[in-house]
C-alpha cells in the first residue's frame, strides 16, 4: 500500500500543483483546501505524513496541532509558510514533536520529497 | 509591532517626568514646596511661664504665638498684633491661616508641617505696607502638641539693603564726578598759568633751561615765547646778578630759602627789580623749579620817596613831648617814640608788637577791638583812659587817636600823662563825697544857708526828720511866716519864746562869728516839742566875707527824759527791796535770827513775817542742806571763799519742800568773822521739775535712737517688738509696757504680742476687745482715735475701771496707750505704766509718739522685709523658670551692657560660642568671636543706642570654625530715667537658610538645565517615533505583502516544477529557468520586506568578525559573478571578537557590498574593504569607484524607500542603518559626483559600551 500524504493549505492551486508533484513520487495524495475539513480528515484518517499551511482563515496550523495535541493524535507534519521564522510559534506551545520540518515557500521541491520519503519509511519501519 | 509600543510607551513615560519636572520648578519658583530640609531641634512652649515671661516675650520684637494642632493661635504676642494689624481677641482662638491672604496658606501650612523651619512672608492683610517677615516654627511637644511661632521684622534690613544699593549708586556718581572735577581742575590749572598777572616760569632743575612761560613772562622780559623757551635762566638777569642769581638757583635745588629779590634784565636792556618765589616742582619726567617773577620796580621806586617823608616824620615823631604810639587795628604795637617810652617806663624794644590790651587798663582786649573799630570809622576820637607801666603802676593819660589808612589801617595815638591832674580831681571828689556821707549819716542836725540872706535853709537827713521836713520844705528861720498854714514852727530858750532872727544860724552870719551851743527848745507844726542844743558859724571867702552859714542842731531830749528817769529810778529802789519777786533776807549769823525779810520770801515759805523771825534760820533748810550750810560757814571762817551761789532745799510752813537757789553776802565786822549774811533766794523748783522732765525726755530719745537700732537688726517681727518694749523699760525707765495688735475676729480683740517691765500675768487679765465694753479703756481710746490716751491717774480716771484692781495690786499708778498706725492704718497700740502719777510731760507723749510712729514703721518695714525676701525668692525662681525657657529657644538671646558684657546669655547663645553658659556672664563680646565679627556686632549695637528703638541685623560670626549667618533683632533697654543701660539681642541662625537658599538656586539652575535637556530629548524622541511610527506602518505592510506574495510565488514554483517534468521540451527549459530566476530574485525582495519589518534588539553572540565579513564577500562574489574581485584590506580584524547579531551584521554586509557592486561600472570597478582595530571598537569601509552620489541626495540615502536604481525598494540602507543603532555603532556614508562612495561601519567590541 503506498503512503497516504494529507496535504492542508487554503491555496487551492498550491494544493493541486503540490499534489501532482507528491503522487508523481508514488504516493497516495489528499487534499484540503479548508482547514477545518482538513482537521475531520487528521483526526479519521492515519496519514504517513501532513503538509501544514502555517497561515490559514479560521484555524492556523499551530491550532490544527494544538487540537492534535489534546486529542492525541500522531502524526508526522511538515510546515509550510510564506513567513519565515514560525519555528519559535511552536516551540513556544510546545508542538515541535508533532513536527518534521519546516519549509519556506517558495518551497525547494527536492528537499521537501526527500523528507516525505523519509518519515513514511521511518514510519513504515515501525 | 514590539519595537514602536516600547517607544510609544517610553515617550509617555518621559512626558509624565517633564510634567513632573516642570510642576515642581514651578512650586519651588512659588515658594509651596520647601527644597531643604531641617534636622528636628529642640521645643520650647509657652505653657508654664509665669508674668514675667509673658512680659518679655510680650516687649520683644519678634512676633510670638503658640498654635494648636489645627492652626488655632492659642496665645499670641503684641508685636504679632501690630505685625498683624488686628485686636489679639480677633487672633487669640482664631486660625492663624486667617491672617494670611488665601494664596499664602499653603505656604504657612506647609512651613508649620516641616518641623523646625523658617521661611519668609509678605505680610498683606490688614495692613497698608506690606511687612517682610521671617517666621520661625517648631513644633510645641509639650503638653498639648502645636507649633510655637517667631516672626521676625525684615523690614529694616530690606531697608538696610536698598540703602546699600543707594549709597554704592551714590558713591559711583561722586566717582565720576571727581573724574570730571580733575579734568576741569586741569583746564582751570592751565588757564591760571596762562592769565597769571605774575610771570611764572619753570626751569629744568639739572640744566637751568627755561621749559616753560607764561604770557605775563613773555610781558615781562619783552620776550618771545619761543625765544624764552630754551634759553638759561641766567640770561633774565644783569650780568651782576647772575652769580647771585645762580646761587639762589642751587639753593632752590637743595630745597634751601631762595633769594627774595633780584634784578632781571628785559631783552631791551630794561634793568628792573623783580620779587622771585620759587618752589621745586616733580613732574612726571623731570623736576622743575618754578618762579613766579613780581615786578616791584615801580614800588622801589615810591618805597624810596616814603622813606624820605618817613624820617621827616620820625625827627618829630621822636622829639615831641607827647607820647606817640602806632598800633595796627588787631591792637599790635608797630611803632613808639621815645615820649612815651619814658612815660611807660617801657623801652622802644619791648612795646614794639606789645599787645595794647598789655598797657590798657580799663578796657578789655575785647573792648580795645571794639573801640579800635569805632576809631576806624570815626576817624579821630578823644579820649581818656589808664595805661600801667612797666612796674605795674598805673597812670591816667589823655588820648588823641587818629586812623591812618596805611598798611591795611593803622591808630596813632597821641597821649600826655594827666595822673596829676586826675589826682586833684579825684581828691575833691573824694572830700565832697566824705562830706556828703558824713552829712547823712549823722544823728546830728546840720544845716546851712545857700546865701547870706537866710531865706532858703537847707538840711542834712538829720535835720529834716528832726524838724519833721521833707526834703523840699523850706525850713526858714527868718520870722515865722503867718500865712503859710502848719508851717510855723517856734523856739524857745528857757520857756521864753524867740523870734528867728535870734536864732544862731541867724545870728552867726548876722554877727559873722561862731555861736556857741544854745539850748533851745523847739515846738514843731505837729505839736512835737523837743529839746535841742544848737551852734552856729558862718562861711566865709578868702577875703573873709559871708557867703553863707552852717547850723548843727543836736536832739537832747532824750537826755532831758533820762536824767528825769535817773530820778524815778531812786525813788522806786526803795520799793524794789519790799516787793522783789525774789526772797530776800538778812540773817544774824552769831544769834541765828532773821533780822529782815521781804514780803516775796514770806510768801514763798508761807509763813508771817512775825513766824518767821522767830525761827531759827538753819529750821527751814533740809537736814542736808543744814550740813551744806555749816560747811560753808567753815570754809567762810577758814579764809575761803565759797561759791556765791548754792542751792537748798528749804522746808515751807505746810511742809512740802522747795528747791531755792540763794545768793549770800556775807557781811564781817571788820575781822574776818562773818556777822551777817544777805541772802536772795529763788524758788526753782519749777525749774528742777523742768530738769528732771527733761531728763527723762531724753531717756525717750534715747529708747526712740535704741528701737531704730533694733529695727535695723531685727529679723523677726515678734523678737524686735520685745526688744522695743524692753528698751522702753531700760531707757525710759517704765514700770511695765505691753504691745497689742488688733486681731481680725468680730470682736476686734487686741492680742498683747510683746511685753516688758513688771507684768506678772497682768496681761492674762486685761481682755481688750475693740467691740466689747472692754474696748472702751485706753487702748480702745487710743485706737479709735488714732491718738495717745493718757490715764494720768489709774485711781481716779473712770475709764480705767475695768483694769484697775489688777492694776493697783501690780503697783501701776498711770499709764499711757499709743495707737500704732502705719500706712494709716491701726495696727494696734502700745501701752505704757508708771509708778508715778502723772508722769507723762507733754514732750514726752509727743517722743513717746514719735516712738511708737517709729515702731509702726518698723513693723511694716520687717514685714515688708520679710515680704520682699520671699518676693525675691519668688523671682529667682521666676528668673530660673525664665532663663530655663529661654535656654530651650533656638534663637540666641543675650543682654550686653555698655562695655560690651553679656548680662545675660541663654544656652543657645552658649552653645553657638561653644563654653558653659556660665562662663559667658560678665565676657566681653570680644572674647568669644573674632574681633573683626565683634566689631561689626558692636557698630550694630551703637546704631541701635544711637536710634534709640529696636533695629533688625544680619550678622555673621566664625564659631568653631564654621561661618554662621544670624538674623538679629536689638534693642535698648532703659533704666528708670530712661538711659540706656543695655543692648538686647534675639539672633536666628539663619546659615542653613542662607545655604539652602543658594542651593536652592543651583538646582534650580541645574533643574532648568534638566527640563532643557529633557525638552531637547523628547523633540528627539518625537522624531524617532515617528520614523519609527512611518517604518512600522511600513513594516506591517511589507509583511503582510510579502506574506501574501510567497503563496503565489510557491505555487507559481510548483507549476513550473511540474511543467518542467512533465513537458520533457528542451524548448521550453530555457523559459522555466528565466521562470525560476525571477521567482528567486521576487523571493529576495520579499525577504528585504520582511527582514525589515522583522527588525527587533539583536541577539548577541561572539562574532568573528574577519570570518563574517570574509563569508559575505564570497558569497557576494559568487551571487554577481561579475569581473569585479573585491580588494581585501582587513587583515587586522583577525582574530578579533565583538559581541553582535551575526545575522544581522551579515545583513548589513550584504547589503553594502550589494550596492557597491550595483554602483562599479561594468568595466574597471573596484571595490575596496578595509578595517582598522580601535580600542573598543571595529571599523570597516566599502569603498567602490562609481559615480557616486549627489550631495542633496546624501541626506536623504538612510530614508526608508528612497532608491536611485530602477529596481529594489530603497530599503537596504534603512535597514544597515537600523541595525548599526541596534549595536550601538556608527554608520556615514562620504560621498559625491564623480567621487566613488564610502560607506563607513563603526561598531563597538562589546555590546555594553
Amino acid at each position: 500500500m503506498s503512503k497516504k500524504i494529507l496535504i492542508i493549505d487554503d491555496d487551492k492551486e498550491f494544493c493541486e500543483e503540490l499534489a501532482e508533484c507528491i503522487r508523481e513520487e508514488g504516493f497516495y495524495v489528499e487534499c484540503a483546501t479548508d482547514p477545518l475539513q482538513g482537521q475531520k480528515l487528521i483526526l479519521s484518517g492515519d496519514y504517513d505524513a501532513i503538509i501544514l499551511d502555517y497561515k490559514m482563515p479560521e484555524l492556523s496550523g499551530a491550532d490544527l496541532l494544538k487540537k492534535m495535541r489534546t486529542l492525541k493524535v500522531k502524526g508526522n507534519v511538515f510546515i509550510l509558510s510564506g513567513r519565515p521564522f514560525v519555528e519559535k510559534v511552536f516551540e513556544e506551545e510546545g508542538l515541535l514533536d508533532l513536527i518534521g520540518g519546516f519549509f519556506a515557500k517558495p518551497v525547494d521541491m527536492g528537499s521537501l520529497l526527500e523528507k516525505i520519503r523519509n518519515a513514511a519509511s521511518r514510519k513504515h519501519d515501525k | 509591532m514590539e519595537a514602536p509600543r516600547n517607544l510609544l510607551k517610553e515617550n509617555e513615560e518621559l512626558k509624565n517626568r517633564l510634567k513632573e519636572a516642570e510642576e515642581l520648578l514651578a512650586a519651588i519658583k512659588s515658594g509651596s514646596v520647601d527644597a531643604f530640609v531641617t534636622d528636628e531641634q529642640k521645643v520650647f512652649t509657652l505653657k508654664g511661664a509665669d508674668y514675667a515671661y509673658r512680659i518679655l516675650i510680650d516687649t520683644m520684637i519678634e512676633g510670638a504665638a503658640t498654635l494648636a494642632l489645627d492652626m488655632t493661635v492659642t496665645y499670641c504676642n503684641r508685636s504679632l498684633v501690630k505685625m498683624f494689624g488686628k485686636p489679639s481677641e480677633k487672633i487669640v482662638g482664631y486660625s492663624f491661616l486667617g491672617l494670611f491672604l488665601p494664596e499664602n496658606r499653603d505656604k504657612v501650612k506647609s512651613l508649620l508641617r516641616k518641623g523646625v523651619n523658617q521661611e519668609e512672608f509678605l505680610l498683606k492683610k490688614n495692613r497698608k505696607t506690606p511687612l517682610p517677615v521671617l517666621i520661625s516654627s517648631s513644633p510645641l511637644k509639650l503638653e498639648n502638641a502645636g507649633y510655637c511661632l517667631v516672626l521676625t521684622d525684615l523690614s529694616e534690613i530690606k531697608k538696610a539693603q536698598e540703602e546699600l544699593q543707594k549709597s554704592h549708586d551714590e558713591l559711583e556718581r561722586k566717582v565720576f564726578e571727581r573724574t570730571r572735577e580733575l579734568s576741569q581742575s586741569e583746564k582751570k590749572f592751565r588757564l591760571a598759568f596762562e592769565n597769571s598777572q605774575d610771570a611764572i616760569l619753570w626751569a629744568d632743575v639739572k640744566t637751568g633751561i627755561l621749559v616753560a612761560a607764561n604770557n605775563a613772562a613773555v610781558a615781562l622780559f619783552e620776550m618771545q615765547k619761543d625765544k624764552l623757551i630754551g634759553s638759561h635762566f641766567s640770561a633774565l638777569h644783569p650780568r651782576e646778578a647772575i652769580a647771585k642769581a645762580k646761587e639762589a638757583f642751587q639753593m632752590q635745588a637743595l630745597g634751601k630759602e631762595p633769594l627774595e629779590e633780584v634784578p632781571i634784565i628785559t631783552r631791551t636792556g630794561k634793568i628792573k627789580t623783580a620779587q622771585i618765589s620759587s618752589s621745586v616742582v616733580h613732574l612726571e619726567k623731570m623736576t622743575i623749579i618754578q618762579g613766579v617773577f613780581r615786578d616791584i620796580t615801580r614800588q622801589k621806586e615810591l618805597d624810596g620817596m616814603i622813606k624820605e617823608i618817613a624820617d621827616k616824620y620820625s625827627t618829630l615823631f621822636d622829639t615831641t613831648s607827647d607820647g606817640i604810639l602806632i598800633h595796627d587795628l588787631k591792637g599790635e604795637i608797630l611803632e613808639v617814640n621815645d615820649a612815651y617810652c619814658r612815660m611807660s617806663g617801657y623801652s622802644r624794644k619791648e612795646l614794639t608788637h606789645m599787645p595794647m590790651s598789655k598797657l590798657e587798663t580799663i578796657e578789655t582786649g575785647r573792648q580795645i577791638f571794639r573801640h579800635i573799630k569805632r576809631v576806624a570809622d570815626s576817624k579821630h576820637e578823644r579820649f581818656e583812659s589808664r595805661h600801667r607801666r612797666k612796674d605795674g603802676s598805673v597812670y591816667d593819660v589823655d588820648i588823641t587817636c587818629l586812623y591812618l589808612e596805611r598798611e591795611g589801617g593803622l591808630i596813632a595815638m597821641f597821649m600826655r600823662d594827666i595822673t596829676d591832674r586826675k589826682k586833684s580831681e579825684r581828691d575833691i571828689f573824694e572830700a565832697r563825697q566824705r562830706l556828703q556821707t558824713l552829712m547823712e549819716a549823722t544823728p546830728v542836725g546840720i544845716s546851712f544857708t545857700d546865701d547870706a540872706t537866710c531865706q532858703s535853709i537847707k538840711g542834712n537827713a538829720a535835720f529834716l526828720s528832726q524838724f519833721e521836713a521833707g526834703p523840699r520844705d523850706n525850713i526858714s528861720a527868718s520870722a515865722p511866716d503867718e500865712n503859710a498854714k502848719g508851717r510855723k514852727v517856734r523856739y524857745f530858750i528857757d520857756g521864753r519864746e524867740i523870734a528867728g532872727q535870734q536864732l544862731p544860724l541867724q545870728r552867726a552870719i548876722k554877727e559873722n562869728r561862731v555861736i556857741p551851743p544854745v539850748e533851745l527848745e523847739i515846738l514843731l507844726p505837729s505839736g512835737k516839742r523837743w529839746f535841742s542844743m544848737v551852734s552856729a558859724a558862718p562861711i566865709n571867702d578868702a577875703q573873709g566875707r559871708v557867703l553863707s552859714g552852717v547850723a548843727v542842731t543836736i536832739d537832747v531830749t532824750e537826755r532831758k527824759k533820762s536824767e528825769k528817769a535817773l530820778e524815778d529810778a531812786e525813788r522806786k529802789y526803795r520799793e524794789l527791796v519790799k516787793y522783789a519777786p525774789a526772797g530776800i533776807y538778812e540773817i544774824d549769823l552769831r544769834k541765828k535770827r532773821f533780822i529782815s525779810v521781804n514780803d516775796a520770801m514770806l510768801q514763798m515759805l508761807g509763813f508771817s513775817r512775825e513766824e518767821l523771825v522767830g525761827l531759827d534760820p538753819l529750821s527751814i533748810l533740809d537736814p542736808e542742806s543744814q550740813e551744806h550750810f555749816q560747811k560753808r560757814i567753815k570754809q567762810w571762817l577758814k579764809g575761803e571763799e565759797p561759791d556765791k551761789l548754792v542751792e537748798y532745799k528749804m522746808r515751807a510752813k505746810d511742809g512740802h519742800y522747795l528747791d531755792a537757789a540763794l545768793e549770800v553776802s556775807f557781811t564781817t565786822n571788820g575781822s574776818s568773822k562773818p556777822l551777817s549774811a544777805t541772802i536772795v533766794c529763788h524758788d526753782v523748783t519749777e525749774q528742777k521739775k523742768a530738769e528732771k522732765k527733761l531728763k527723762q525726755l531724753n531717756r525717750t530719745l534715747k529708747a526712740m535712737s535704741d528701737s531704730n537700732q533694733a529695727m535695723m537688726r531685727a529679723e523677726d517681727e515678734l523678737k524686735y517688738l520685745e526688744e522695743i518694749c524692753k528698751i522702753i523699760v531700760q531707757d525710759c525707765g517704765h514700770f511695765m509696757v505691753w504691745v497689742g495688735f488688733i486681731g481680725t475676729d468680730e470682736a476686734k480683740a487686741v492680742r498683747p504680742v510683746a511685753q516688758a517691765g513688771f507684768e506678772e500675768n497682768y496681761l492674762k487679765t486685761v481682755n481688750i476687745a475693740l467691740e466689747t465694753e472692754r474696748g472702751l479703756g485706753p487702748t480702745g481710746m487710743a485706737i479709735r482715735s488714732r491718738r495717745p490716751y493718757i490715764c494720768k491717774n489709774i485711781l481716779t480716771d473712770p475709764n480705767f475701771a475695768p483694769w484697775r484692781e489688777e492694776a493697783l495690786k501690780r503697783g501701776y499708778a498711770s499709764s499711757i496707750a499709743l495707737p500704732l498706725i502705719s500706712a494709716n492704718k491701726v495696727l494696734g497700740a502700745i501701752n505704757i505704766y508708771s509708778r508715778e502719777a502723772d508722769p507723762f510731760s507733754e514732750q514726752e507723749v509727743q517722743l513717746l509718739s514719735e516712738l511708737s510712729d517709729d515702731m509702726a514703721y518698723g513693723i511694716t518695714a520687717i514685714r515688708l522685709r520679710i515680704e520682699h525676701a520671699k518676693a525675691e525668692d519668688a523671682l529667682a525662681a521666676s528668673r530660673d523658670l525664665l532663663q530655663s525657657i529661654i535656654d530651650n529657644t533656638p534663637h540666641l538671646i543675650y543682654i550686653l551692657d555698655l562695655e560690651r558684657r553679656f548680662l545675660i546669655a541663654n544656652k543657645a547663645v552658649a552653645e553657638t560660642v561653644g563654653v558653659r553658659p556660665e562662663e559667658l556672664i560678665g565676657k566681653r563680646r570680644e572674647e568669644v568671636m573674632p574681633p573683626e565679627f565683634a566689631r561689626n556686632h558692636d557698630a550694630n549695637d551703637q546704631q541701635v543706642i544711637k536710634k534709640r528703638s529696636p533695629m533688625q541685623f544680619e550678622e555673621q560670626a566664625d564659631f568653631k570654625g564654621r561661618t554662621t549667618t544670624f538674623l538679629s533683632s536689638k534693642f535698648p533697654l532703659f533704666d528708670s530715667r530712661k538711659r540706656i543701660y543695655a543692648v538686647a539681642g534675639i539672633s536666628s541662625d539663619i546659615t542653613d537658610r542662607k545655604k539652602a537658599e543658594d542651593s536652592l538656586k543651583e538646582d534650580k539652575e541645574l533643574f532648568e538645565k534638566m527640563v532643557q535637556e529633557r525638552t531637547r530629548e523628547l523633540f528627539e524622541a518625537q522624531i524617532e517615533l515617528e520614523r519609527a511610527k512611518r517604518l512600522s506602518d511600513i513594516g506591517v505592510l511589507a509583511a503582510t505583502v510579502a506574506h501574501e506574495l510567497r503563496n503565489p510565488l510557491a505555487a507559481i514554483s510548483m507549476a513550473a516544477h511540474n511543467i518542467k517534468r512533465k513537458a520533457k521540451n528542451p524548448e521550453l527549459e530555457s523559459h522555466l529557468v528565466n521562470i525560476d530566476k525571477k521567482i528567486a530574485e521576487s523571493d529576495q525582495i520579499i525577504n528585504n520586506l520582511l527582514f525589515y519589518s522583522r527588525l527587533k534588539p539583536p541577539h548577541y553572540e561572539k562574532v568573528d568578525i574577519f570570518n563574517l565579513l570574509e563569508e559575505s564577500i564570497a558569497a557576494m562574489e559568487e551571487k554577481r559573478k561579475k569581473d569585479v574581485p573585491v580588494m581585501r584590506n582587513f587583515e587586522t580584524l583577525k582574530g578579533v571578537f565583538i559581541e553582535a547579531d551575526p545575522l544581522q551584521i551579515k545583513e548589513v554586509f550584504n547589503n553594502i557590498l550589494n550596492n557597491a557592486y550595483d554602483a562599479v561600472p561594468q568595466e574597471k570597478g573596484q571595490i575596496t574593504v578595509t578595517s582598522e582595530d580601535e580600542t573598543d571598537l571595529v571599523n570597516i569601509s566599502f569603498k567602490d569607484n562609481g559615480e557616486g552620489i549627489r550631495e542633496e541626495l546624501l541626506e536623504k540615502v538612510f530614508d526608508p524607500f528612497f532608491t536611485t536604481k530602477a529596481k529594489g525598494v530603497g530599503l537596504g540602507l534603512s535597514v544597515c542603518r537600523q541595525i548599526i543603532n541596534f549595536h550601538n555603532g556608527y554608520i556615514r556614508i562620504e560621498s559625491g559626483p564623480g567621487k566613488g562612495t564610502n560607506v563607513i561601519v563603526k561598531l563597538p567590541k562589546k555590546k555594553d559600551v
